[in-house]
């Protein structure tokens, strides 16, 4: 088997540029690999990871913002995201807006809200 | 046909001994490596709490005015990062299991007190290379090239003999804190 | 036009090891929709970050499930070794590697027998499980414990397999590849199973791709995907192939994971043979700084670790993506048309694991 392991792309973005991008991968048929929130400093760092599976390439958007700003949710173009901006909601309480199916902070059970941010 | 596939199987189960023990009537056997539970070698112990500070579920406790060590059996998680952290090599991961109990309770083990040692280094042979100060777990000695100086600081140390055993000059001895 | 009712599915049913809500939207027998709920096993594992340093958190990160334990250690020493750009020696890889492997093939008879429990099949439940405990027993004489290891290390590993060990090793997995090839025969060939597996659930190559799915979920509709071609720990040096199925049906996902299982026996075999002599583990000095994601084929599928570092001992952010996580968009979709009876079945064809998803 041929391995194949090209380094790992970041590419830093502002959250007003993510729906134009991501629509972008999209259209090159690439996979949503994951979705990671950071609290880092006071500041939301989103990771959204793009996989190609058959060249094994990796790419991530780093959205660093503030606490409220708002960030449009990408289900439009990948369904499947819904889980993963749920989870960012209610542990860190990030501001998405139009998820499609939203769980209102019910996804998991929790005693607190946003318990990832650190007081 | 593609009926009756697992007919023999069936037919061969149904001719051969269990393969499951009569537990508890035969004793279960467990092999050399199982990670039973921790137990301590209190005479080499010299209860400088490396143990209780790096362990995952905080269930060891040394308390050094007491001098004691002692271990919540039923927090334990079995994964032996205390015996790869012990200076001295005193703890140890043996097989056997905690029995079930209605209540926790804690193992303590006592150490008799001895004078406390102290690292003391020969200032003629010592070459300032730092090696001691940087295998202290505690970061009680201070090296410093530029003025030849080798400092100890009392209270942090906890006479664990790790300076001695890396000194490249063998400089550094434990003598009897006065 | 049929009436709709909503039956709850879960959290506590008999098919589910773990607990896992769906309300089904029924029209008569058929099912419409299914709205997945979870959360009823988070413990927020990811947040102890701020608690343990990054030496201990290994022991805290395989604690995260019982069955895939080894790996997510190893994928989470492997994030903070890409981040201190640690080399781990040869022989700590291949170690490595085995364990890994070895894990495969006890989660696959694990995944096998709850099958066959989940279609009614016991005796044939029992014979996977009697296998499987061969492979546990081989994990506690080599680490010491029967489902969390604590063998990993940051650096490479803390135990090692003597050339006796090895050779056991090896001598029972052929054992168990003879006794997976008969038992392999009522899987794929008997009537009764087939007619259970055959044409249920279907997930075409198209939707698998656009539901995000991973693993031998997605590879089981055709889908060319193993995290295992990156060449991380030994991988690089073995000779294996991706192996996929046309079926996109619950008979190919059972098909691929029969057919893993001889892939992982095959790769022990020629890690033993390969076994290279020398250190197992490297020292690691000083504090991690810089953010790395590492990406490795569990089980289940693509697993996703990323770790953040600020130069403290302490980690900023420490995250798990499941494959579990990954497969719940695909499991929805081949809920949709299926008949009631078949929900706990294909439920059970992602091969399921709560805890890891919710952490």
């Amino acid at each position: 088997m041929e391995i194949k392991n090209p380094e790992h792309v970041l590419v830093e973005i502002t959250p007003e540029q993510l729906l134009g991008d991501v629509m972008a991968f999209k259209k090159q048929g690439l996979r949503l690999s994951q979705i990671c929130c950071a609290y880092v400093n006071e500041k939301i760092e989103l990771s959204y990871s793009f996989a190609n599976d058959d060249t094994n390439e990796y790419t991530n958007l780093r959205i660093v913002m503030d606490k409220d700003t708002e960030v449009c949710s990408i289900t439009e173009f990948y369904p499947y995201a819904f889980l993963y901006e749920n989870e960012m909601k209610e542990l860190f309480g990030v501001n998405i807006q139009m998820i499609n199916l939203d769980y209102n902070q019910k996804l998991y059970r929790l005693k607190d809200e946003t318990p990832f941010i650190k007081k | 046909m593609a009926v009756m596939k697992f007919k023999n199987v069936v037919l061969k189960n149904l001719f051969s001994k269990p393969v499951t023990k009569n537990y508890p009537a035969e004793p279960a056997v467990y092999p050399e490596r199982s990670r039973g539970h921790v137990e301590i070698n209190i005479d080499d112990c010299i209860l400088c709490g490396i143990c209780g500070m790096n362990c995952p579920a905080r269930t060891i406790k040394v308390d050094r005015k007491a001098s004691t060590w002692s271990i919540d059996r039923f927090d334990c998680i079995q994964c032996g990062y205390c015996v790869e952290k012990c200076p001295k090599k005193c703890l140890t991961i043996v097989p056997g299991y905690q029995e079930p109990g209605a209540q926790k309770f804690t193992a303590t083990y006592e150490k008799p007190i001895t004078v406390k040692k102290i690292p003391q280094a020969d200032m003629d042979t010592c070459v300032f290379c730092t090696l001691c100060a940087k295998k202290c777990p505690k970061e009680a000695i201070t090296v410093d090239r530029a003025e030849k100086k080798w400092e100890l600081n009392k209270d942090l140390c906890v006479s664990c003999g790790l300076c001695e055993s890396s000194c490249p000059k063998k400089s550094i001895s434990m003598v009897e804190e006065k | 036009m049929a009436k709709q009712s909503i039956i709850p599915f879960g959290p506590q049913h008999p098919v589910l090891p773990e607990p896992i809500h769906l309300d089904l939207v029924l029209e008569d027998e058929k099912v419409v929709e299914a709205i997945p709920s979870i959360g009823f096993v988070h413990r927020g594992l990811e947040s102890l970050v701020d608690k343990k340093d990054f030496n201990e958190m290994t022991y805290v990160i395989e604690r995260t499930c019982g069955i895939c334990s080894f790996m997510h250690g190893m994928g989470y020493c492997e994030s903070i070794e890409k981040i201190m750009q640690v080399e781990v020696p040869n022989r700590g890889k291949y170690l490595r590697t085995i364990w890994a492997e070895m894990s495969r093939v006890h989660s696959h008879l694990l995944w096998l027998g709850l099958l066959a429990d989940a279609f009614g099949f016991e005796s044939l439940f029992y014979q996977c499980w009697r296998m499987r405990e061969k492979v546990l027993d081989l994990f506690e004489m080599t680490t010491g414990g029967r489902c969390i290891f604590s063998v990993n290390k940051v650096g490479g590993v803390l135990k090692d397999i003597d050339d006796v060990m090895l050779q056991t090793i090896k001598v029972t997995m052929d054992d168990i590849a003879a006794d997976l090839r008969i038992v392999r025969k009522t899987f794929m060939k008997d009537y009764t199973v087939e007619s259970r597996l055959r044409g249920v659930g279907i997930l075409t190559k198209e939707q698998a791709h656009n539901l995000g799915a991973a693993g031998p979920f997605a590879r089981a509709s055709g889908i060319k995907m193993d995290m295992r071609t990156t060449g991380y720990a030994a991988y690089g040096d073995l000779d294996f192939d991706i192996i996929t199925s046309d079926e996109c049906d619950s008979y190919g996902r059972c098909e691929v994971r029969i057919n893993e299982i001889f892939q992982a026996i095959d790769l022990i075999g020629q890690c033993i043979d390969k076994m290279p002599k020398g250190d197992i583990a490297t020292i690691v000095k000083g504090n991690p700084n810089g953010e790395a994601f590492v990406r490795m084929e569990q089980p289940r599928g693509e697993a996703v670790y990323f770790s953040k570092a600020n130069g403290s001992k302490f980690l900023e952010r420490m995250r798990v993506r499941t494959p579990t996580f990954a497969n719940i968009p695909g499991l929805l979709e081949t809920l949709k048309g299926a008949d009631f009876a078949d929900v706990p079945l294909l439920i059970l064809t992602i091969d399921p694991c709560i805890s890891c998803t919710e952490r």
